[in-house]
């Protein structure tokens, strides 16, 4: 019953969060430009184009009816034309967006493999030699700069060890021989589906240096948030006693402790997944990942402001229910969070 | 009661505890060095015109050496003074944004705190659609409705980053207001508007101030982010965030050291905001003191 109300709190929240996006982008694309016309029309307009792009988003009409317009064409699943291709937004999106989630979610994967064990144990042996060089990998995590990092590990894993390529999704070769059959746009999912592996293995190398290079800053972030709650959960008394009674460190680290430490963790993944998410805007274009990332940064070089204003709203509703998601998850899993 | 010199660190006291974290110090120091390069740049070094621009065609990608220690880029610019000059722009980004950050949200987080009601209600709700978008995104769609520059990129950010001020300053004010002094002040007739700046903002600055160290390193990292993307910093200046853009394809190349020290720049200039914001963090709390 409780876990009933607030689903419906919380899915009530997510929908006015939703129609506030709305309005924030549409002043975003409307309000804030001097000229939102010329803006719509690309690099260097001829005035007959800005004419007919205001006459097109009824520029001229009160901003009540131009909002109308904007929220109508996106709820029939209309984001426009991109200025610079000409092509219908939507279609491209539906190639670009399932890429760079796969890369997102495999930065996620990777976080929490390696951020949490790291965490647990660097808050269990506080000012350990282990404790501070993990300290210093965590800050350096959410210190580095993605976009050079990707730069360097080029530089490493191609370059000098030719261990892994230097980018794109997948190799010429494998897309010739083996071509993936697209269904849900994730390679390693439709590769898999169709059992097609020698594609399937070379996807993955592909992966492998992008999710690394993304993952440096929620790896820090999920290292930070565990070593902290760890660090407090090990001061309660149960954990004293279970000590007292003899159970191993094994047992009271990541059975009892960790059980009670994962809530903030849970959290991390909402947070592992929005900084990826700003990672994968830096670095896709580095790696020749065609993901909204390159769509959005090729964009902005092409003052191509329609393509800018559909990504930012379309990853941010994939945000909105990921946070819903793990919210979710979380009061499902622990009742204090939805008694609250 | 005696008073002591001023200059006297209380043993014990919140400034005693950061001087003994050496890493604190050993960023604090750092920031200092990249402080002073950046202010003094034009005095520094004997490029000072490339630093701001200027080409100079016969040094074109001069690899690193004793002239030019991080060497010249494409159009033969030493690196050193380019680098000092980016300085100012990067540095100046981060912390431009995070103090306009502060100055917009904490206000507002007050009013909501200590207001309460439908005014608090309807702030938090606002805040809550601003932080519905992933860091960056907001700022980069911002960024290009007010056209590629460095002040609309810093604006861009800043207005998506003052929520999270919002928030803190919120929920510090909430956990002060029932106390007595305020209790006081109020039951005397101090107007509302006196006891939010006299009596409740310097009890509340301290997380606030902790939080604003740890954002800076964040912040010049946001803002390097715009900047490489081609929506910061324009031509013929640059910022760090620029100078790996530049660099970049000529990077495998055997062209290295282009991007390579601008990026070592952000990177331990973030690190050291990181390591001087958790020193103060610790520092400022007792409780968090006896845990480490």
């Amino acid at each position: 019953m409780a876990f009933l109300s607030f689903l419906i709190r919380r899915l009530g929240l997510s929908v006015f969060v939703f129609v506030g996006v709305l309005i924030l982008t549409f002043i975003v694309s409307r309000v804030i430009p001097s000229n939102p016309a010329a803006l719509y029309a690309g690099a260097r307009p001829r005035p007959d184009q800005v004419a007919a792009i205001e006459k097109k988003l009824g520029l001229d009409k009160p901003l009540v009816e131009q909002f109308r317009v904007y929220v109508g064409d996106l709820l029939g699943g209309d984001l426009g034309e991109s200025y610079h291709s000409r092509r219908s937004i939507n279609t491209d999106l539906r190639i670009f967006l399932p890429a760079t989630l796969e890369l997102v979610i495999a930065a996620v994967v990777i976080a929490l493999v390696l951020g949490i064990p790291i965490g647990v144990l660097a808050g269990a042996y506080p000012r350990s030699a282990f404790d501070y060089a993990t300290r210093f990998v965590a800050v350096a995590g959410v210190s580095v700069p993605s976009f050079w990092l990707a730069l360097i590990a080029q530089f490493i894993f191609f370059s000098q060890l030719g261990w892994l390529p230097l980018g794109s999704r997948i190799s010429r070769d494998a897309s010739l021989f083996y071509p993936v059959a697209l269904q849900t746009g994730f390679f390693l999912i439709d590769a898999a589906i169709s059992g097609n592996w020698q594609a399937w293995l070379d996807a993955l190398h592909h992966l492998i240096l992008p999710a690394l290079v993304l993952s440096a800053y929620p790896v820090g972030v999920t290292i930070r948030m565990t070593q902290a709650s760890m660090l407090e959960v090990l001061s309660e008394t149960y954990v004293t006693a279970a000590r007292a009674a003899g159970l191993s460190q094994r047992v009271i680290l990541f059975k009892l402790a960790l059980k009670n430490a994962i809530m903030p963790t849970l959290t991390v993944v909402g947070l592992s997944f929005a900084y990826s998410i700003t990672g994968a805007f830096l670095v896709e274009t580095i790696f020749s990942w065609p993901g909204v990332g390159k769509y959005v940064t090729e964009a902005v070089l092409n003052v191509d402001f329609p393509v800018i204003i559909a990504v930012t709203l379309v990853v941010t509703v994939v945000y909105i229910l990921v946070n819903l998601l793990v919210d979710l998850t979380q009061a499902f899993v622990d009742p204090r969070v939805r008694l609250a | 009661m005696k008073t002591r010199p001023r200059f006297r660190i209380e043993s014990g006291s919140s400034a005693w505890f950061l001087l003994r974290d050496r890493a604190a110090l050993i960023s604090m120091a750092f920031l200092i060095f990249v402080a002073l390069a950046a202010v003094f740049a034009p005095l520094l070094t004997p490029y000072a015109n490339q630093g701001r621009g200027d080409p100079d065609l016969s040094a074109k990608f001069r690899a690193p050496s004793i002239e030019h220690p991080f060497g010249a880029d494409g159009l033969g610019r030493d690196q050193v003074a380019r680098l000092m000059f980016g300085a100012r722009r990067s540095l100046s980004m981060g912390l431009i944004v995070v103090l306009a950050a502060m100055a917009i949200g904490t206000p507002i987080g007050m009013v909501a705190g200590y207001l309460g009601g439908w005014i608090d209600e309807a702030i938090m709700r606002v805040t809550d659609i601003f932080l519905a978008f992933p860091p960056l995104l907001l700022a980069i769609a911002i960024a290009a409705a007010l056209g590629a520059s460095y002040i609309n990129a810093v604006t861009a950010i800043a207005a998506t980053w003052w929520p999270w001020y919002a928030r803190l300053a919120r929920a510090q004010t909430l956990s002060v207001r029932e106390r007595a002094y305020i209790e006081a002040a109020r039951s005397i007739g101090v107007r509302d508007r006196v006891i939010i700046r006299r009596h409740i903002l310097p009890n509340i600055m301290t997380p606030i101030i902790v939080q604003g160290t740890l954002d800076v390193g964040t912040a010049i990292l946001v803002a390097a982010g715009l900047s490489f993307i081609g929506l910061g910093t324009q031509a013929p200046f640059a910022d760090w965030g620029v100078m790996i853009s530049d660099g970049r394809l000529f990077f495998l190349s055997g062209r290295w050291w282009m991007s390579t020290f601008p990026g070592l720049a952000i990177f331990l200039t973030a690190m050291a905001f990181n390591f001087l914001g958790d020193g103060v963090r610790v520092a400022a709390d007792p409780r968090l003191r006896r845990l480490l």
